[in-house]
């Protein structure tokens, strides 16, 4: 095949490309016209941007959580449920979280898996590998060293921060899951308001506090 | 009792949007794209950084695909209307046809080179796990080459300045490079702010691309020389045989200057050796005089 | 009660392992043909075999010694996670020969002189150093000696690998 039979095979594919474009789009004729010539002569450049699918992968308020959050939200959102539906109006009922404060934990966690994944994402280079660093630094010469310190102290920082954040989101998940244990505790008892109730109160809360000082540690709250 | 008067649930903060990803770059504020084509140039030209943004936010909205649309027919218009002026002035130098040939030659050489290197170039960023689509690589690689375009229509009387002082068709190529080499770097931290904008491996996407564009616009421009014509030539046809290459030139073209006794055309076949004074010098043919 | 959360980043999101198989074999593919592109049909075929059989079979046969390479270097990679990661940097090298098919192709049809030679091979050193590197970093991270033994080892594997195949080339120039 020579380059003119390469040209020729170029412009076939442009035409087919054309075509499949003008029967696809509705667009003004004028506007279509433009687009099928550019498409017959410039269909590598052209196609991609009038069909190609826009930036992939980026991290965005739109990612999903992850499957261990949305268990918990799940599990949480279930036992409330059923802990309102056998309690029914009344002062226990009253003591469980509501809706609104469940989707602010939530989206809360959401934010620190989201954290926690980007700065993972930000490790597994090699940039930021910290025996790679390590190493670089025992290896380096004397120019090298004080870049090569540079690189480990910041592998390490990025390290310490991404162990801050799935710790503060594992311990949130863990007061989850005792929170909803002792829903499912409210749900089963049957002691006399006053007696029960105050431990099982005092115990939630101690629970949601610990929740809410997880959530903002400057926050000094009082039961 | 209102449940939702029970418990004080501890305030907790508004949940806030996922931060943007942290890179060692510090991003510019964000910037919009302007509707017309004059000023999008203007702010490629100026602002590069703001471009980029641009770029970034008009690729993320809801109708993305037809500003992206909108703007590729500018930057092509940009690459046809700057790099055709250049070929025109390059031209120039011999005049007649060969000032429409180059009008012509010039944006075709990045035209063919961008087609041939859009595939590679999307390819390198899917390999390297950037967050790009092919738009964006594509609107990316060709917003460098309209910069590049355009520094070239800015610098093209520097080129007709040099013709017009008759330095020399030596000093002409030379200027021709020089410009190129600008314009070169223009386009080059364009692309390079783009995609470093895109994570750690932007760069080395980056080197990749411009290896594989070099190696290709090299070739491209081997196939529709000659450029650059000695104004004595009495025929220019629109393109040479395809005979050659462009590496194999550069080589008889650094032995030619390191022996100033040699000087050998690559094709067609006409050999003159400067030997001695007295010999007649036959008119120069082949591609040593584009 | 605190649940320990894992320390170790996990790895960057991989391919399953057919699919990126499968493109490596489709890259690798797409690029022999395309280099044989502008010299005949027998050129397509034979660079549409010679292509897959250096990239996809250079990698089958340096994946045992890279496993011991990973053993003795401390690693705690198992077999699975050294073939998915194996696998998945063919994926992506096949991807970038997917994509530089539309230059070979090109550069068939137009350069005829012996630096066409040249040029192929040093497009096909550099993909295949870039896919040693990366399997490198990925399986060697723990011990530096093991990495540059391995690859070494793999470079040479290769270099042995494109003279067998360069006996089965016609070295010549198609005008």
């Amino acid at each position: 095949m020579r380059l003119i039979d390469l040209a020729v095979a170029y412009l076939v594919v442009g035409a087919g490309c054309a075509w499949a474009l003008r029967t696809r789009r509705h667009d003004a004729a004028s506007r279509g016209l433009a687009d099928a010539l550019l498409t017959l002569t410039l269909w590598p450049l052209y196609v991609p941007v009038l069909l190609g699918p826009a930036r992939t992968d980026r991290p965005s308020a739109t990612r999903s959580a992850s499957p261990r959050i949305e268990r918990e939200r799940a599990l949480l959102h279930a036992s409330i449920e059923a802990a309102q539906s056998r309690l029914g109006p009344g002062a226990l009922t009253s003591l469980l979280p509501t809706g609104a404060q469940l989707s602010a934990l939530m989206a809360h966690l959401e934010h620190l898996d989201a954290k926690v994944n980007e700065l993972d994402e930000v490790l597994s280079g090699e940039e930021f590998d910290p025996a790679r660093a390590e190493r670089r630094l025992r290896e380096s010469d004397r120019a090298g060293v004080g870049s090569a310190a540079a690189a480990v102290e910041g592998a390490r920082r990025l390290a310490a921060l991404r162990e801050r954040a799935a710790r503060e989101r594992d311990e949130l998940l863990g007061l989850c899951a005792r929170l909803r244990m002792q829903v499912t505790v409210l749900r089963f008892t049957e002691g006399a308001p006053g007696e029960n109730l105050g431990e099982l109160v005092g115990e939630i809360l101690a629970r949601i506090e610990g929740v809410g000082e997880a959530l903002e540690p400057a926050v000094a709250s009082a039961p | 009792m209102n449940a939702d008067a029970a418990l004080a649930f501890p305030t907790v903060p508004a949940a806030p949007a996922v931060a943007p990803r942290e890179t060692a770059f510090v991003p510019p504020p964000p910037v919009d794209l302007p509707p017309g084509p004059v000023a999008r140039l203007e702010l490629l030209l100026r602002d590069p950084d703001g471009f980029l943004s641009g770029l970034d936010r008009a690729t993320a909205s809801p109708d993305g695909g037809a500003v992206i649309a909108s703007l590729t027919r500018t930057l092509l218009g940009a690459v046809v209307v700057g790099a055709g002026l250049f070929g025109s002035v390059i031209g120039a130098h011999r005049g007649g046809l060969q000032v429409l040939y180059c009008t012509v030659k010039v944006p075709l050489i990045l035209l063919i080179t961008l087609v041939v290197c859009a595939a590679p170039f999307v390819a390198f960023a899917r390999a390297a796990r950037l967050p790009l689509g092919a738009r964006e690589v594509v609107a990316l690689a060709l917003a460098s080459c309209a910069r590049f375009a355009l520094v070239l229509l800015g610098l093209a009387p520097f080129v007709w300045l040099m013709e017009g002082w008759s330095l020399g068709y030596h000093r002409v190529i030379l200027a021709v490079v020089g410009v190129c080499v600008v314009a070169g770097t223009g386009a080059g931290r364009l692309l390079f702010s783009g995609l470093a904008r895109s994570g750690p491996s932007g760069t080395r996407v980056g080197l990749a691309f411009v290896a594989v564009f070099a190696l290709v616009g090299a070739q491209t421009s081997w196939i529709l020389r000659p450029f650059v014509v000695r104004p004595r030539t009495e025929q220019v046809p629109f393109v040479r045989s395809l005979e050659g290459d462009f590496l194999g030139a550069l080589g008889t073209t650094a032995r030619s200057a390191m022996d100033p006794r040699i000087d050998i055309p690559s094709a067609p076949l006409v050999r003159t050796v400067r030997s001695a004074p007295s010999s007649a010098e036959v008119p120069c043919e082949g591609s040593s005089c584009d | 009660m605190t649940i320990t959360a894992s320390l170790a980043p996990p790895p960057p999101a991989q391919l399953p392992l057919s699919r990126s198989l499968a493109l490596g074999l489709a890259g690798a593919v797409a690029f022999g043909a395309a280099a044989g592109l502008g010299h005949g049909a027998a050129a397509i075929l034979r660079g549409a075999w010679m292509s897959p059989a250096l990239f996809v079979g250079g990698a089958l046969l340096a994946l045992p010694p890279l496993y011991l390479a990973s053993s003795w270097s401390g690693s705690r990679s198992s077999a699975e996670e050294l073939v998915s990661g194996v696998a998945d940097v063919l994926g992506r090298t096949g991807v970038i020969l997917l994509g530089l098919a539309a230059p070979a192709a090109f550069f068939s049809a137009t350069l005829r002189t012996p630096s066409a030679w040249a040029l192929l091979l040093a497009a096909v050193v550099s993909v295949g150093a870039a896919a040693v590197r990366s399997v490198s970093v990925r399986a060697l991270s723990d011990g530096l000696a093991a990495a540059w033994i391995w690859s070494a080892f793999a470079v040479a594997l290769g270099v042995r690998l494109l003279v067998a195949l360069a006996h089965h080339l016609p070295l010549t120039v198609t005008r």
